[in-house]
């Protein structure tokens, strides 16, 4: 009984092993750096997804105003680094608590809805998380705040020219988040969250308590997703709120993690792995061609995807007994 | 164990429930037996604290006005509820973990699954199933020893004998009379009226809200007036 357990959990700990180093070696013979950018964004994007997933895959709770937290990690580390001189290695953990302390009264009021209404209310929370930035001066209003470049260092985490630091910073934060998610699957805070998602009657009726939860899984989730906005605008190296709080990033946060399967350790990689590429490679060769075809063939893509493997692309790997633990 | 006093309930504004007056003793099994729709999901919502209510509800003496629905079941309140609501994704063996989830800390919380495999011996040859793949009767199986993982005192079950086979019907009401056997007191909802009184000490008939006759239910079975009149039969 036990033993088909751990000898799953044994064979996810043995791929994610695999899947990083593969992820490390990667980069080093490509020389080209529009392709060593898209990989870097695929695994930043990886991350935020697995960020996503925490709260909207395991717990079950739809955010469409995941933007948010990453737009707010972003500017904290930053504007910790311009104002008060913290280096954004540690403004990356800053980023992370300030998030992670922002769900708690995002999801305060929002958590009292549920399904629908609870997806529709982050939307509207992560739009005035975007008009209040637009609108205050301190934080360089719509004109953004630029991170000067103070020689390469990782205490600083600049690199003039050199996309390989990103590359291991981001693969070290995607690695973080999957770490996060593999240990939930097996923890009391996991199967919690998973009854909140199935049934909250049930749960409720067995001790759990729905709403503190939610609030869990939303702070470890929105402060997973801020750190990956800081790290966003340090490899960016300015932000400003369309380019960090705009609700379509609270979109592409979510949908590698829809699309490669919610509430799976490997959904968000695999989602992000066809997603990110898709969108870069339509931009470039379609973007050009007629507003807006790069776009068609990307929302045509995830129809596809949506219609044939409803649990998502994991379902195509893994066997029979796995797919059905998705979604 | 468990009194009610003068208890209404209401679906925004809609009362499901009035003037509800009850009893269950420790060591009892109690029926509610009543016609679909007579308030009897609701009679254990209003306990498990899972509907708004007036009135007064005591669990050993405590009231549980306003405890909220998590606290009222660490208390040692458990329930089956109506139609199972399991986990289907998760395996048996996780099911029952999480009913021992507000025991952490507790050396002893995994002890309960003893228990259940003896009243289900079924449940232990599939412990690494996922619960959606089990029959009707095992996930009733599943659900009643997932409430038992709790170590509540006081069992609710809500209609254990929905969409299952009749013969097991008879082997769920058994175990639930062994429970009881084992110091569990249970309060069971039930339409099938016979099977239930069978294993009842007392019984409630509910009727469009309102408790319209109680007593022994061997009287309540003898009745012939409240099969017509109450249950159609």
């Amino acid at each position: 009984m036990d033993n088909a357990i751990l000898r799953r959990r044994k064979r996810e700990v043995l791929g994610g092993v695999i899947v990083l180093a593969a992820l490390a070696l990667l980069p080093l013979p490509i020389k080209d750096v529009y392709t060593q950018n898209l990989i870097i964004i695929t695994v930043l994007f990886a991350g935020l997804a697995q960020a996503w997933n925490i709260l909207g895959g395991y717990c079950g709770q739809i955010s469409l105003g995941h933007a948010l937290y990453f737009g707010v990690g972003g500017y904290v580390s930053t504007l910790l680094y311009l104002k008060a001189g913290l280096p954004p290695s540690l403004g990356l953990f800053a980023a992370f608590g300030v998030s992670g302390l922002l769900a708690l009264p995002v999801g305060w009021p929002c958590f009292r809805l549920s399904g629908h209404y609870y997806a529709i209310a982050t939307v509207v929370v992560g739009e005035i998380g975007y008009l209040l930035f637009l609108n205050w001066d301190f934080v360089g209003g719509a004109t953004g705040v630029f991170i000067p470049f103070h020689g390469e260092s990782w205490a600083q985490l600049q690199f003039k020219t050199a996309k390989l630091p990103y590359h291991y910073l981001v693969l070290a934060f995607a690695a973080a988040t999957w770490l996060t998610a593999f240990l939930l699957e097996g923890s009391r805070w996991g199967f919690a969250w998973r009854a909140v998602k199935d049934d909250v009657t049930a749960a409720r009726s067995l001790g759990v308590n729905i709403f503190s939860s939610k609030m869990a899984a939303a702070a470890l989730s929105g402060g997973f997703t801020g750190m990956g906005g800081a790290i966003y605008a340090q490899y960016v190296g300015y932000i400003d709120p369309d380019s960090v709080l705009a609700g379509h990033f609270s979109i592409l946060i979510a949908l590698p993690a829809v699309l490669g399967g919610v509430s799976t350790l490997w959904g968000p990689l695999i989602g992000a792995a066809v997603l990110m590429p898709a969108s870069e490679l339509s931009r470039s060769y379609l973007g050009g061609s007629g507003r807006g075809v790069d776009l068609m063939l990307y929302g045509g893509l995830i129809v596809i995807v949506a219609l044939a493997r409803p649990q998502g692309l994991v379902s195509l790997f893994g066997r029979k007994d796995d797919h059905a633990r998705i979604a | 164990m468990l009194t009610m006093q003068d208890v209404a309930a209401s679906y925004r504004g809609l009362k499901a429930l009035q003037g509800i007056s009850l009893e269950v003793g420790r060591g009892e099994i109690v029926a509610v037996v009543g016609a679909n729709g007579a308030g009897k999901s609701t009679l254990l919502k209003a306990i498990a604290g899972q509907v708004a209510t007036e009135g007064t509800i005591l669990f050993d003496g405590a009231s549980l006005a306003g405890v909220p629905p998590h606290m009222i079941a660490r208390r040692g309140v458990g329930l089956v509820p109506e139609g199972r609501k399991l986990f289907p994704r998760l395996t048996v063996e996780d099911n029952l973990r999480l009913g021992a989830y507000a025991k952490r800390g507790d050396p002893n919380r995994f002890a309960p699954l003893e228990l259940v495999f003896q009243l289900f011996p079924r449940l232990a040859e599939r412990l690494s199933q996922r619960a959606e793949t089990l029959s009707g009767g095992e996930q009733q199986m599943l659900a009643i020893g997932r409430a038992l993982m709790t170590q509540p005192r006081l069992l609710m079950l809500d209609e254990p004998s929905q969409g299952i086979m009749p013969k097991l019907v008879d082997d769920i009401l058994a175990a639930v009379s062994r429970i009881r056997d084992l110091g569990v007191t249970v309060l069971l909802v039930e339409q099938r009226l016979v099977e239930a009184l069978e294993i009842a000490d007392r019984a409630y008939v509910l009727q469009t809200g309102r408790i319209v006759m109680q007593g022994a239910a061997k009287d309540i079975a003898a009745d012939g007036a409240v099969r017509r009149a109450y249950l159609g039969m």
